[in-house]
């Protein structure tokens, strides 16, 4: 493989990983404002403007990719956004002080919640990469976009 | 790269930093406050009980109970109360306690601070004093029931029940059946 496109792809696989992380973070911590923590966030507001903004700026970066990879990125970055939020809802299992989460009481409905309007990441984070995608298109030099210039009247 | 590339790139570092901080603190704060309910009420129970010797049937009797408290976790937690029922045993009654409760109770008490409540930091041990009065000249059968010792010595009975909050967040918890029972008896205070 070139090795300019191995180059490519690592570098954008960070900010796809960046994306991610910054996604599942956010949206982690506005689901648990009860703990009184440095951002106090709303859920579905955090949701939508970090999942479409992570987008946009995904799909800024990969204007010269083909439209697939875009697809294909925004999955990733999605994916790992959820895989944050799950780690962050089990995080007293894993840390060893809770034998299993229904020891903290009964709440599993909440934390199905959670979990389940995480998965709303995936559709706006698609959305988002789109978005971007055609925008920067739209931004982009004369002479360097895709497709037909439309001739000046 | 064009401007709106290294624009993204910049949004997204930014993001991500600013994710990483509120994550990180939010994680530490999670994990610690399920440490804090999870072993809090083990860690709670009776470091002394005093009750003065009755000496009147008017007098005022003041019954001191100093409960500990201890605080293993890495997050500070406020006592919001400690409310409690006082009961003095009758030996010479042998039905159980939920049979006689009723005609053991002595009188309520409890340690209710003031404000948010009593700050117990991390990794740290109080101790508090809940006291409870009975008043002879309006109250003479809970007087009564109180003055009741054998052998010089008083049996007392109690069932306590703490709230706390996790510090600086909205998670309140109850912990219920804090009791309190002697085989050997108290000896009078002062006496």
């Amino acid at each position: 493989m070139d090795r300019d496109v191995v180059r490519r792809v690592l570098i954008e696989g960070v900010f796809v990983v960046l994306a991610g992380f910054s996604m599942g973070a956010l949206v982690s911590v506005a689901s648990f404002a009860d703990y009184g923590l440095l951002l106090s966030l709303d859920v579905g507001g955090t949701i939508i403007f970090v999942a479409l903004g992570a987008g946009i700026a995904i799909g800024l970066r990969l204007r010269d990719a083909e439209p697939q990879y875009l697809v294909l990125a925004g999955f990733v970055g999605s994916s790992i956004a959820i895989i944050i939020v799950l780690i962050s809802v089990y995080a007293p299992v894993f840390a060893g002080v809770v034998a299993g989460l229904e020891a903290l009481g009964p709440s599993d409905s909440a934390r199905a919640v959670i979990i389940f309007v995480s998965l709303f990441l995936i559709p706006l984070h698609l959305v988002g990469c789109v978005a971007g995608y055609a925008l920067a298109d739209f931004l982009a030099p004369e002479g360097v976009r895709r497709g037909r210039n439309l001739e000046r009247l | 790269m064009t401007w709106f590339a290294k624009a993204a790139a910049i949004f997204l570092a930014v993001l991500a930093v600013v994710g990483g901080i509120v994550w990180v603190n939010f994680l530490d704060r999670y994990i610690a406050a399920s440490d804090a309910r999870m072993q809090i009420g083990g860690n709670v129970g009776y470091q002394n009980v005093t009750i003065p010797a009755v000496t009147s049937p008017n007098e005022n009797v003041t019954v001191g109970v100093l409960f500990f408290l201890r605080n293993p976790s890495g997050i500070a937690i406020d006592i919001m109360h400690i409310s409690y029922r006082f009961y003095m045993d009758n030996l010479t009654d042998t039905r159980s306690f939920a049979e006689k409760g009723a005609s053991l109770f002595v009188v309520p008490g409890g340690f209710f601070p003031p404000g948010i409540g009593y700050v117990v930091g991390p990794h740290s041990t109080v101790s508090v004093w809940g006291n409870a009065t009975v008043f002879g000249a309006t109250q003479p059968t809970q007087l009564a029931r109180l003055n009741l010792t054998f052998g010089g010595r008083y049996f007392p009975i109690i069932d306590a029940a703490l709230v706390y909050r996790v510090h600086g967040t909205s998670i309140v918890e109850r912990v219920l059946g804090i009791e309190f029972a002697t085989s050997g008896g108290i000896v009078p205070f002062g006496s």
